[in-house]
């Protein structure tokens, strides 16, 4: 979903670079209680796996395909304010080096991919997380799906985003009901995979260290580890 | 499980080996994975083709693609950007 240049008029380029510099601002200060030095190593990880993730397309119809965005997966498992780096990193990369995105184009895909698709998937797997039944004696699986249903959700949103963008800002006069259901009907499809991968990888993660899973707090009885200085959780 | 992290903020053994497990899963989505990677247009350049915006599009030039190698050199970069920055920002000695 990576925007390139052209796509987008300067002074809104401008705007969503107004717009992903402060996200970038107010994630600096909010990552800050989310990471700490257990945490830490996990962000370069999951950044880097978003990257590898990006680059894996899959078909999704005849002659179209998608790619994970893993907003909601970085959120689900270092927390939102963390995932927003996280996405502004690999955008960031991608942009300057790889020339996949634009560069006047960075702003709008930052918003998009790393503000929309982050905050939007973060919250409805909140939502999802309270929402689903709970049995008591299994409650690890509740973590997994309703990430896969926070990232379902985030890539139309994130569709949606871009359309909106592009009918108060972009370079061809298209109605915006027509860009809508075009943007968001084949993102449905894109979402199912990013549903899928979301859910396996936090399933994993879950599986082999429950207590770094920033959306299982609380969720999820985490192993006590014992350090020098105390218990930690 | 037990662990003594002291006054070093390296990782313990038990703290290495999922961090290793997660990078060698990356670097075969990188390496191996992405080469059955479908090429035909995301949902976005799909979108912008049929409605005629994708003429609008302005390339520059890449450094690197994604092809080999140099994907992985894009993957060593990103981990070690984000690595120092969140390394920078995180509450100490938690």
């Amino acid at each position: 979903m990576h925007v390139p240049d052209g796509f987008i008029s300067a002074p809104w380029s401008l705007a969503t670079g107004v717009v992903a510099a402060g996200a970038v601002a107010l994630a600096l200060r909010g990552a800050r209680r989310e990471l700490d030095d257990r945490t830490a190593p996990l962000a370069g990880l999951v950044a880097t796996f978003v990257f590898a993730g990006q680059m894996v397309n899959f078909p999704v119809a005849a002659g179209t395909s998608g790619h994970l965005l893993g907003g909601t997966l970085a959120a689900v498992l270092v927390g939102p304010w963390t995932a927003t780096l996280c996405l502004t990193v690999v955008l960031l990369v991608q942009a300057l080096l790889f020339a996949d995105g634009g560069l006047t184009a960075l702003g709008t895909n930052i918003t998009l991919m790393g503000v929309i698709g982050v905050w939007v998937g973060y919250a409805v797997f909140r939502l999802a997380a309270r929402a689903l039944p709970r049995p008591r004696a299994r409650q690890r699986p509740v973590v997994p799906l309703a990430a896969g249903i926070g990232g379902f959700v985030s890539v139309p949103a994130a569709a949606a985003g871009f359309a909106l963008l592009f009918a108060i800002g972009g370079s061809a006069p298209i109605a915006l009901s027509t860009l809508m259901s075009a943007m968001v009907g084949v993102h449905l499809a894109i979402g199912l995979g990013e549903a899928v991968i979301t859910a396996l990888v936090v399933g994993s993660v879950l599986a082999v260290r429950p207590d770094l899973v920033h959306g299982a707090r609380g969720l999820v009885s985490a192993p006590v580890l014992v350090t020098h200085g105390g218990t930690a959780r | 499980m037990s662990r003594s992290t002291g006054l070093s903020t390296a990782p313990s053994r038990a703290g290495r080996s999922w961090w290793l497990l997660g990078l060698g899963v990356a670097l075969l989505i990188a390496g191996v994975v992405s080469r059955f990677a479908s090429s035909a247009p995301d949902g976005l350049e799909r979108v912008a083709e049929d409605h005629g915006i994708a003429a609008n599009a302005v390339e520059h030039h890449a450094l690197l693609s994604y092809d080999g190698s140099s994907a992985l050199v894009g993957l060593g970069i990103v981990l070690v950007l984000t690595s120092a920055l969140s390394w920078a920002v995180r509450t100490r000695g938690r």
